[in-house]
């Protein structure tokens, strides 16, 4: 029993002088939110943190800084607080238009070391400057405003599934180039204006939530996200649209060749519910129906090869073709097939099946 | 087989299972597929089966020498009768200082572990005290307790983290595996040779086979153990393979657990908080193990009492520690104990493999 | 104590003391020298049925020696002896001396022990359960092993009675079912209780604490029981029961952790709602041990692994208190401990308005003083509530003493440091033995066979074999009956 004592004082000794390293959830202020924008030569860096005082109450609060490196932006907003700053609870990090066009890399690859930042951490870049889009968030008193939106329209909208972890896999893999949701300002309201395609780090283009859609698609089996489809026919003015949801899509590769000028054939299968159509359409009867979703086909295997048009114009692949010929071919190179990607063959055929129609005539 | 150790601190041959998968896993397998990667690339996973299918061979080759002769009971037996007297001594000693080490890495290594996931700033020297408290009670309640808590260390740790995995499904990308085949066998070769440092801590068998209460009948668990080792590091190698992109993978130092960040439920996030803690009983079997090991070779060499010599361990742990205090020194140790390992298990072994059944053959012709 | 000599001394030391009654009945030619604690006798028996008895006799036959009286008087258990150790022993038990001349050295010893104090009421006080009968035991060690025997109708049920404690001289009986119950666990027993010096023996639990295996632990190492049907169960599944006279609680053994959280109510229920509720319990277990540490270990440190919806109200809540979160917890955990320590000495009325005052008036109060958050008060009333599920009240202390130790490692260390508490308790309970068996069966060492009635209780078909830690005797209880599935697709014609 003399041991036991003994191990009970060297464990109580241990205990008294391991008092440190605390972060009591209430003493620290938690980031949840960090934008940055390039401002001359300067990144500046803008903070959201959430306190709560009364019950029921939210309020937001904004911190920024100014400094020639990204690096010492923690010990400067520090200096700016009564209480320290954690950033293990970050949710969004925004990039300003500027700031991404000259290279998000060094901000990726610090984040991506650090222990402290989780994986569904949303990136996004903003229409102009990350700054303003963090003080309108500001007013809806609800901390993770913007990832909030993000996460959202990935469940229930046209964004692809897109998180730090899917950034990185893109930004680090061979053969396919990330994307990141785009946030413009509408009105006074922050708004998801739809994708932006990144080559490397960079800032390439941007393309509409619509078209996001169409990525969509092509990357993962969509249970949900709506599309506005135009009529080839129009028998008035109005009318000549139908929404249509997505219910289940599956998207199927098959490499037809890879030497000397690679060819992919795309299968899409679509299984989608069409909720508002014009009049004249009647979908009870069969060759309507079928007449529609011909038409939808021939609509979508259009929009498909318009974006992988638009891809290969900016040199940027998102749907990663390029690690699909590496997963094919033993030996693969970024820089062989990047030389070869203009000329990249693809055949689109689109199947779709409408299988809900809704509720009423 | 003749036993003389009391029926009192004989194990059932079950626990010979969590025994040896207890030694294998430990802190390797948070950050093995890094280094395993660097020759095979994507096509590592062959490596992981066939250095499994290695360590069946050399468990086969250890149990093999233990039915084979009577007078074996345990490895200081078979290092006098290979070597003689004076330099099987010799052979014992460097045992000793072979399964201290091995203690001693998985120890450093998840101290590292505690400092870049959860504690960054705090004093790391109380936690490597309780950890030497702990280890020692461990190792005071003699096998039994030893092999007691390589079950609950198993059992717990495993019903909460393997499950976790699933949460992972749906953020794999399986095209990453392909090309199946492109890579040379010799760099298959070399990826499985960086793997072998995970299946090192079979060889505790030596020391644990005199304890088993029917030792022949322990084959088939200690076999299951390998079988369940392999099998552990190639769903994780695989999840991880499907997980990260190549490039992306070099750029992070502890893959499992950061594949653990991505899970959300909704009572709690950030799991690897969770796991770095309770992956601290899966170290704490492998480390207390190795140091019994290391003070049975000890004892029946040198008879020296066990308690003693394990208090001298863990007081060489502490001292080490402060010799190995930054990144670089424990990976340099770590590489050279890889390397020792590895020729422990392909060489060292086959070797003792071959003597017993050379002087066997010469016995029977006599 | 030293040992008296003979007869007179033992009389001339118990006439010290003002209850000892000496007097003389004087027959018809003749006295005899009666001599009794009237405290511990009796006394309306002793006249109504004893002298009553003698001077209605008349009869001029002379009394040569004791053994005469004998034939006079209507009472069985009378026995003659010389022995002054028994005389001793006796006297003390409420027996009377009987002597014809005043310094005999031979007298009769009659047995006109009272039964006062005992209490007639025998419904279990404390492990309640609502099916089932709701039997317990008294105080008194005779009615303890009828109400067993009433239970258990078979001659092998054997009872071995010994005597312990130099001052109390208790009764303690062995209760055991012979070809049952394996016999190194009998000796075990034995021989641990014959070596036990002990002077007052107040109640059967000091004894599970004098023969435990290690007294170096807060885990109760023996199963204690004031129901019948707990009782009659261990004896049947092969363990050792032991009982002291004048205790309401038997002590069974050997035992195993999961012994502590089995509720007879558990083979009184269907089995699926039997095995439910016993997890629910063990569940139950690990949130009163683990919650608050966690709550502490998570405000601490890892704020990182607070879900974001929670993080508001939990920030909110604690936002005025201006203790760290240890403090917070320890003056709560602490609160509650003196509750149920207040209501368990005052009497029941009390007790309840007790309840009442601590559970809202200072609850609410602690938190509108910002002493506490509202968050932590749930926490921890659920854990002191998950602590009572546990129906075993000495399990239910060990459990609620585990949550300091982890709290505190949990404001060390976080997560590392509830697993660091963890891992003594791991270990400890895997170094734990119970009448030399593990603690931890059947789970280390492992018994596949045994775990049928562990965390869960299989139905009546499966468990017909008695737990094979117990190395019973026999292994079979019964054989089960066959279960004929009828399947409902085809029907009887």
């Amino acid at each position: 029993m003399k041991l036991l004592k003994t191990i009970i004082l060297i464990v109580i000794s241990c205990n008294l002088t391991a008092c440190t390293n605390q972060k009591i959830v209430d003493d620290i202020k938690i980031i949840q939110t960090i934008g940055y924008d390039l401002e001359g030569n300067n990144v500046k860096s803008t903070v959201l943190y959430p306190s709560f005082e009364k019950k029921g109450e939210t309020n937001v609060q904004l911190l920024d800084t100014k400094s020639n490196s990204y690096y010492d932006i923690m010990p400067r907003l520090n200096t700016k607080t009564n209480t320290p700053i954690e950033y293990g609870q970050l949710g969004m990090v925004l990039f300003g238009k500027s700031f991404s066009e000259k290279g998000i890399e060094a901000v990726i690859h610090s984040i991506c070391r650090d222990a402290q930042v989780g994986s569904r951490v949303q990136l996004g870049v903003a229409e102009k400057e990350a700054a303003e889009i963090l003080q309108m968030s500001m007013k809806f008193h609800v901390p993770y405003y913007i990832a909030g939106m993000i996460n959202q329209n990935i469940d229930n909208g046209n964004l692809p599934e897109v998180n730090l972890q899917t950034f990185l896999f893109d930004f680090y893999g061979e053969g396919q180039d990330p994307f990141l949701p785009y946030m413009i300002t509408e009105r006074g309201k922050i708004k998801i204006g739809g994708l932006v395609l990144f080559k490397h780090d960079k800032y390439k283009t941007n393309i509409s939530i619509k078209k996001a859609f169409i990525l969509k698609m092509l990357i993962e089996n969509s249970k949900n996200g709506s599309y506005l489809l135009p009529l080839k026919e129009p028998r008035n003015q109005n009318e000549d649209y139908i929404l249509m949801n997505s219910v289940n899509s599956r998207t199927t590769y098959k490499v037809n060749e890879i030497y000397p000028v690679p060819s992919i054939a795309i299968s899409l299968k679509l299984e989608a519910q069409v909720k508002d159509v014009p009049d004249h359409i009647d979908l009870l009867r069969e060759e309507q129906l079928r007449k529609l979703e011909k038409e939808m086909e021939a609509h979508f295997v259009q929009e498909i090869q318009d974006f992988i048009t638009l891809c290969k114009n900016n040199m940027v692949d998102p749907i990663g073709f390029g690690d699909l010929l590496r997963s094919k071919s033993k030996v693969w190179s970024e820089q062989s097939f990047e030389s070869i990607y203009p000329k990249l063959k693809t055949s689109v055929s689109v199947h779709i099946e409408i299988i809900q129609t809704g509720v009423g005539e | 087989m003749k036993n003389q150790k009391s029926e009192k601190s004989l194990i059932s041959p079950f626990f010979v299972f969590f025994l040896i998968q207890g030694n294998m896993i430990g802190v390797g397998i948070l950050n093995f597929q890094r280094s395993l990667i660097d020759h095979a690339g994507y096509n590592a996973w062959i490596s992981v089966i066939v250095g499994g299918v290695t360590i069946h061979i050399i468990l086969w080759m250890i149990y093999r020498m233990f039915s084979s002769d009577q007078e074996i009971l345990d490895l200081t037996l078979i290092n006098k009768l290979c070597f003689g007297k004076a330099l099987g001594l010799l052979f014992n000693l460097a045992n000793v200082l072979y399964f201290y080490l091995a203690g001693f890495i998985v120890f450093r290594v998840f101290i590292e572990v505690i400092q870049i996931w959860m504690f960054p700033v705090m004093n790391i020297y109380p936690i490597c005290i309780i950890f030497i408290v702990i280890i020692y009670y461990t190792l005071a309640g003699g096998l039994r307790t030893l092999a007691g808590i390589s079950f609950w260390g198993s059992i717990l740790p495993y019903m909460i983290v393997f499950p976790l995995f699933f949460f992972v499904l749906k953020y794999l990308h399986p095209i990453n595996l392909l090309p199946l085949f492109n890579h040379t066998f010799k760099e298959i070769a070399l990826s499985t040779k960086s793997m072998v440092f995970q299946f090192l801590g079979v060889e505790c068998l030596f020391m644990v086979y005199p304890f088993v209460k029917t030792p022949d009948k322990s084959a088939k668990w200690g076999h299951a153990a390998v079988f369940f080792v392999t099998f552990i590091y190639l769903i994780i190698t695989l999840i991880t393979f499907m997980y990260y992109t190549e490039g992306q993978l070099k750029h992070i130092i502890w893959p499992t657990l950061t594949m653990l960040k991505i899970i959300e439920i909704p009572i709690i996030q950030r799991l690897e908080y969770i796991v770095v803690a309770l992956w601290f009983l899966k170290v704490l079997v492998s480390v207390s193990i190795s140091l019994w090991v290391a003070g049975r070779v000890l004892r029946t060499t040198l008879h020296t009492k066990l308690r003693w010599s394990l208090l001298m361990f863990l007081a060489g742990f502490l001292i080490l520690f402060i010799f190995f205090n930054d990144r670089g020194s424990v990976r340099r140790l770590s590489e050279l104990y890889g390397n020792i390992g590895f020729y422990y298990i392909y060489l060292y072994i086959p070797l003792l493999f071959l003597i017993t059944l050379f002087k066997k053959k010469r016995k029977s012709a006599v | 104590m030293n040992q008296l000599k003979d007869i007179q001394e033992l009389k001339k030391q118990a006439g010290l003391s003002s209850d000892f009654i000496t007097t003389t009945i004087t027959l018809a030619n003749q006295k005899l020298f009666l001599s009794y604690y009237k405290t511990l006798i009796d006394e309306k028996w002793l006249q109504d049925h004893f002298i009553h008895a003698l001077q209605n006799r008349n009869t001029e036959i002379e009394l040569k020696n004791v053994e005469d009286i004998r034939a006079w008087i209507p009472i069985q258990d009378a026995q003659i002896t010389s022995e002054i150790k028994d005389i001793q022993f006796k006297l003390m038990k409420g027996h009377a001396i009987i002597q014809i001349n005043e310094n005999d050295r031979e007298c009769m010893l009659l047995n006109l022990a009272s039964q006062i104090g005992v209490r007639n009421d025998n419904t279990t006080e404390n492990e309640f359960s609502v099916v089932g009968p709701k039997i317990g035991f008294v105080e008194n060690i005779d009615t303890n092993i009828h109400l067993l025997r009433c239970q258990l109708n078979i001659p092998s049920l054997i009872v071995k009675e010994m005597t312990i404690g130099t001052v109390s001289k208790t009764k303690v009986v062995i209760i055991y079912i012979d070809g049952v119950t394996n016999e190194e666990n009998i000796r075990n027993v034995e021989q641990r209780l014959s070596d036990i010096d002990f002077d007052v023996l107040f109640d059967s639990s000091i004894l599970d604490q004098l023969i435990s295996d290690n007294s170096f632990t807060p885990f109760p190492l023996f199963v204690s029981t004031e129901r019948r049907d707990r009782v009659a169960y261990a004896l049947i599944s092969g363990q050792v029961a032991i009982i002291s006279d004048g205790s309401p609680y038997f002590v069974t053994g050997p035992s195993t952790l999961f012994d502590f959280f089995i509720s007879p109510e558990d083979y009184y229920l269907p089995w699926i709602l039997g095995s439910f509720f016993r997890l629910i319990r063990i569940f139950g277990v690990i949130f009163s041990v683990y919650a608050t540490s966690i709550y502490v270990a998570l405000t601490t440190f890892h704020y990182e692994m607070i879900p974001k919806d929670l993080l508001g109200p939990l920030i909110f809540s604690r936002n005025n208190v201006p203790f760290p979160p240890v403090l917070e917890v320890l003056f709560l955990e602490i609160t509650i401990e003196f509750l149920r320590e207040a209501g368990a000495r005052l009497p029941t009325k009390i007790g309840q308005t007790l309840g009442i005052v601590g559970g809202i008036v200072i609850g609410q109060a602690a938190v509108e003083a910002a002493l506490t958050s509202n968050i932590l008060i749930i926490t921890v009333a659920l854990s002191a509530l998950a602590s009572f599920a546990t129906p075993i009240y000495k399990m239910s202390n060990t459990i609620r003493f585990l949550r300091f130790p982890m709290i505190v490692m949990a404001a060390f260390w976080g997560n590392l440091g509830i697993i660091f508490g963890t891992c003594f308790i791991l270990i400890h309970i895997t170094r734990l033995k119970s009448l030399g068996h593990p603690y931890t069966v059947p789970f280390y060492p492992l018994r596949i066979k045994d775990l049928k009635d562990s965390f869960i209780r299989s139905s009546y078909e499966l468990t017909n074999t008695r737990q094979g830690y117990l190395r019973p005797i026999s292994l079979i209880r019964y054989s089960p009956k066959k279960n004929k599935k009828t399947s409902g697709f085809e029907e009887e014609e």
